[in-house]
């Protein structure tokens, strides 16, 4: 990897061949994937992180199958570069899982990431109506298991990352082992990841791409409500905290990290979730936000296509 | 017609029994409230006869919740709306069976007879004591405030989604098929 024009960081990059063996199985120019966070991640932002030459990804969490499906037609109207759908099969049970995938096979998006479940079943069916399958796991004992399923890629998520987390690992030790069990499978690394320096440091660890979400919260094109993106750009790396009590709508005790919401005899603060544009502000306030632990390096709010070039600095070389 | 609730509808169960309860479980309460201001005894056994037909009513649907996925919500409404209309739907269920069952203890600890519309004599589940029969006493009355406003709320929400939010929740509950 040698020359900037291999990696383009231009706001417009056009999808052209790379280096990346990652890119080139995406058709897209940078191996940058933005996380399909559920409620935050709409048509917007994913065409946006697309059209500036990364991956966008829908978070298909809570969404019914219609308004998945309409989701996913919202972004082909705006951009006909390839995206991803996010879906997540803890949430509303098998039949709204089976309907979402469903979906999925019919209007076909490039990319299928896959999170917290077991998917011995939906990976080869995606991989059948060819749809790329990602998936997203916290350990080695998880790696072999989608490995062995057929996973086309491997997202190795450390316990740094925001939201939801799988595992109980750093990145730096998660990583290395997911590339060595991923039996020559492409890895992302995500947890923590906002700059061109995270960048670097994966790629050195064996990683191929990033998969990034915290830092495409805080876009104009997201759809977090003010007051989160302002949470994540005041915070501090020390702020966001592991938990394992209730977020909105998952099994309680699923493991997830969040910026605390503020008052003592506030009983949102035990609640964690991701405050959207059309919450109550006092919601968005009071509510335990998601975000990872690299909250610290995110001090201004930025358009998403500004973002994907900072990161694909992190390939120049 | 689906017989079982999943993440995109209700089954036939829940809405027959979510109906049947509604009934049981308003009349349960307002004989209770009719009998209290009117010191009518007859009313008061028939209130009492009630609750030993919502007990194993509202002990199955919460079997039932628990065991099932609940639809997803319809409309854009916020996760904690749901979050707080769910927590009350769950709050109905949990009142419909500890209420006649803190009543029994109530009536047993007072040396009543519990009966079945006249028909049978349900077994005393304490003995006689004063002080359980206090305490129960106040339990059953905070939880008949409490499911008062707990039915309040669950009606107020129905009305606010079909008139004000005009989306199918409350046509869901009666049958009516949505495509989610």
């Amino acid at each position: 990897m040698s020359s900037s024009s291999k990696f383009p960081h231009e706001a417009n990059a056009k999808a052209r061949p790379t280096k990346s063996r990652l890119a080139d199985l995406c058709g897209i120019a940078l191996p940058i994937f933005q996380a399909g966070m559920a409620g935050i991640a709409g048509p917007e932002l994913v065409a946006a992180v697309s059209d500036a030459g990364g991956l966008g990804h829908l978070g298909g969490l809570r969404q019914p199958p219609s308004a998945l499906r309409a989701a996913i037609r919202e972004v082909k109207r705006r951009t006909d570069r390839p995206f991803g759908v996010n879906l997540v099969p803890a949430f509303g049970g098998p039949e709204v899982f089976e309907a979402q995938l469903q979906v999925v096979f019919e209007e076909k998006p490039r990319v299928l990431s896959l999170f917290y479940g077991d998917f011995p079943k939906a990976i080869p069916r995606a991989r059948d109506a060819g749809i790329l399958v990602m998936v997203q796991v916290g350990s080695v004992r998880e790696t072999r298991k989608v490995v062995e399923q057929g996973a086309d890629v491997i997202i190795a998520q450390g316990v740094e990352a925001g939201g939801h987390v799988r595992g109980t690992v750093g990145l730096l030790p998660l990583l290395s082992s997911v590339v060595d069990f991923a039996r020559g499978r492409p890895v992302l690394a995500a947890g923590g990841i906002v700059d061109e320096t995270d960048v670097r440091a994966v790629r050195a660890l064996g990683a191929e791409g990033v998969w990034v979400g915290t830092a495409f919260v805080a876009t104009p094109e997201s759809l977090a409500h003010d007051i989160f993106k302002n949470r994540i750009i005041e915070a501090s790396t020390d702020d966001p905290q592991y938990r394992t009590g209730y977020s909105f709508g998952w099994t309680y005790g699923t493991p997830h990290r969040i910026i605390p919401g503020d008052g003592r005899f506030n009983l949102l603060r035990f609640v964690g979730g991701g405050a959207r544009v059309n919450d109550k502000p006092a919601i968005a306030q009071k509510l335990s936000l998601y975000a990872g632990q690299g909250v610290g390096r995110i001090t201004e709010i930025s358009l998403a296509a500004k973002i994907v070039a900072r990161l694909a600095k992190g390939f120049e070389d | 017609m689906q017989v079982r609730d999943t993440g995109l509808g209700f089954g036939v169960v829940t809405m027959i029994l979510h109906w049947t309860g509604a009934v049981l479980i308003i009349g349960y309460l307002a004989l209770d409230i009719i009998s209290a201001v009117t010191g009518d005894a007859g009313l008061a056994l028939i209130h009492i006869s009630l609750g030993m037909l919502v007990f194993p009513l509202f002990a199955f649907r919460l079997f039932w919740r628990l065991r099932h996925y609940h639809p997803l919500p319809l409309g854009a409404v916020s996760p904690i709306e749901v979050l707080i209309g769910r927590g009350v739907a769950l709050g109905l269920l949990l009142a419909g069976v500890l209420l006649p069952l803190i009543e029994w203890i109530m009536v047993s600890s007072a040396g009543g007879v519990v009966g079945f519309f006249g028909l049978i004599a349900l077994p005393s589940l304490l003995g006689q004591d004063a002080t359980t029969a206090r305490f129960a006493g106040f339990l059953h009355w905070f939880g008949t405030y409490a499911l008062g406003l707990g039915i309040g709320l669950h009606i107020f929400a129905a009305l606010k989604h079909h008139f004000v939010l005009r989306d199918d929740t409350l046509k869901r509950m009666l049958g009516k098929h949505v495509e989610l």
